[in-house]
């Protein structure tokens, strides 16, 4: 504990001694870290749209046309009354019509030719995890308030297999732009350690030990690094909030959704960039410390 | 104190051993000058005797401790029980004079009122307790020689290495250097100090002199 707190109070007092690595340090590590935190709260967002889109009905009744309102609320409250069913919604013509001008999104141009509104009502049912969802079509089919019933099931597993691939695809990059990070943190350290040889000759001249030389460096490129990630933060939300005005985007999705950016992600960032300080620490100062070579 | 047997120590691409069949036996509490003209191996045997070289073949004892055996992590034990004086005093110069003599009482785990009390006391004896916050960039090339004497007794060391410790200094400063030199081996320290300064001999009664030249001792062993 003491020792630990020993280091600690080294770190601050070297950070204290070098301004100007600190601003060098801090500068390329900010950079570093707003990329990749424009990349993770992109990456974050998106994987919530998808998430919203993948968890959307799984089973559609068409209403027949001209069939009044309380009948489509009636059938909501039986349906929405079975076990197998999470939730139940209505979505009554001008909403349906609403909905596919957002998802055409700039080609709702397409829609101006319309005479009346050719899409139907539909109760739209969201199962339960595990529940068979033919079986529920198949027992809704021919009653006389369904025109029509639809299920979900053959696109949604189209885009599931999009969302992995994009996942795993994502993820890499993301690893990518990750490592980068620890590589910058390295070199920064071991241009601090070329900068500071004076000293830690004499370090090694008195007799410390290679923890007490190494530990003050990985502490010095965890702090240097969580700070450059508040800074990061900072700048990535600036710059959103700049660019994100609300407009919609194919497949229900909106560009001020994707651009939103969370504390969470914050968070996230700060986590990752003090695994990278500490990773990319341990590395530079084990590369650039070589106890017999310095006295 | 001090037993070099055998020792040997070349460098790659060089002809000529830095040193050769080096025998020497030095007692505890003995002052010995190790004299000889420049490149005659004088550095290189005193940094075999803080494990800051290892030798190419021989034996290097420092108190018991067998240097050639001694791994790693049991160096920096090793140099806590030397105290070595550089001619380029080898201080960290951005820091006051008190941080540079902490720093040895530091590295051995020793803080607390323990530290500031006996790194006082150092600074009283070598005279630069007013210039305690003084940075040692600041000083004088005598008063920063000064500052590296105490750094390397405020551990109290049983044995005391000097490499040219009056180099860079008027005679003056060397004269004070010297004296606090003595008075460590008064102390009970063994003094072994490297110089190829005649004048330097006759300031130490007795003292033990040991003659090298190109890589042999040739008396005094």
């Amino acid at each position: 504990m003491r020792a630990g707190h020993g280091a600690w109070r080294r770190a601050w007092q070297q950070m204290r001694e070098d301004p100007w690595l600190q601003g060098v340090a801090l500068t390329s590590l900010t950079v570093a870290l707003a990329i990749l935190g424009a990349y993770l709260n992109l990456y974050l967002n998106l994987q919530q749209a998808a998430q919203r889109a993948s968890l959307g009905p799984g089973l559609i009744l068409a209403l027949p046309d001209q069939a009044p309102p309380v009948q489509a609320q009636a059938l909501a409250q039986e349906l929405g009354a079975l076990t197998a069913v999470e939730r139940v919604a209505v979505v009554d013509q001008a909403q349906a019509l609403e909905r596919l001008r957002q998802q055409l999104g700039a080609d709702q141009d397409l829609l101006t030719g319309l005479e009346g509104n050719p899409l139907p009502a539909t109760v739209e049912l969201r199962l339960r995890p595990g529940a068979d969802v033919e079986v529920l079509a198949q027992s809704l089919r021919g009653r006389p308030e369904v025109a029509q019933v639809v299920t979900s099931r053959p696109w949604l597993r189209g885009l599931r297999q999009a969302q992995t691939t994009l996942t795993t695809l994502g993820l890499a990059l993301g690893v990518l732009l990750f490592a980068g990070v620890v590589l910058l943190v390295t070199n920064t350290v071991r241009l601090a350690v070329h900068l500071r040889r004076e000293q830690l000759v004499v370090l090694d001249l008195v007799g410390a030990t290679g923890g007490y030389v190494r530990w003050p460096y990985v502490l010095e490129a965890m702090l240097q690094a969580v700070a450059a990630a508040v800074a990061a933060s900072g700048l990535v939300w600036g710059l959103f909030r700049l660019l994100a005005a609300p407009a919609p985007l194919p497949l229900g999705l909106d560009l001020a959704d994707l651009l939103a950016f969370s504390w969470r992600t914050g968070l996230v960032l700060a986590g990752l960039a003090a695994a990278a300080g500490a990773l990319g620490g341990l590395w530079g100062v084990g590369r650039a410390l070589r106890p017999r070579d310095l006295a | 104190m001090i037993l070099l047997s055998r020792v040997a120590k070349r460098y790659p691409g060089r002809q000529a051993p830095a040193l050769e069949r080096v025998d020497l036996h030095v007692p505890p509490g003995q002052f010995v000058y190790l004299t000889g003209p420049s490149g005659a191996g004088k550095t290189t045997l005193l940094r075999l005797l803080f494990a800051a070289e290892a030798p190419s073949s021989g034996t290097v004892k420092v108190g018991g401790a067998d240097l050639g055996r001694l791994r790693q992590s049991q160096i920096p034990v090793l140099r806590r029980k030397v105290g070595v004086i550089f001619q380029d005093f080898k201080l960290i110069q951005g820091r006051s004079v008190f941080e540079n003599v902490a720093l040895a009482l530091r590295v051995a785990g020793i803080n607390g009122r323990q530290l500031p009390s006996r790194v006082e006391e150092m600074l009283r004896r070598v005279g630069l307790w007013e210039q305690a916050r003084t940075l040692a960039g600041d000083l004088s090339g005598g008063e920063q020689q000064r500052v590296a004497v105490a750094r390397a007794l405020v551990g109290r060391p049983p044995l005391l290495l000097a490499d040219e410790p009056t180099g860079n200094l008027d005679p003056e400063s060397a004269r004070e250097v010297m004296r606090l030199i003595l008075e460590a081996h008064g102390r009970g320290a063994t003094v072994l100090v490297a110089t190829h300064d005649p004048a330097l001999l006759g300031l130490v009664q007795g003292a033990r002199v040991v003659r090298l030249k190109a890589g042999r001792l040739e008396d005094g062993a």
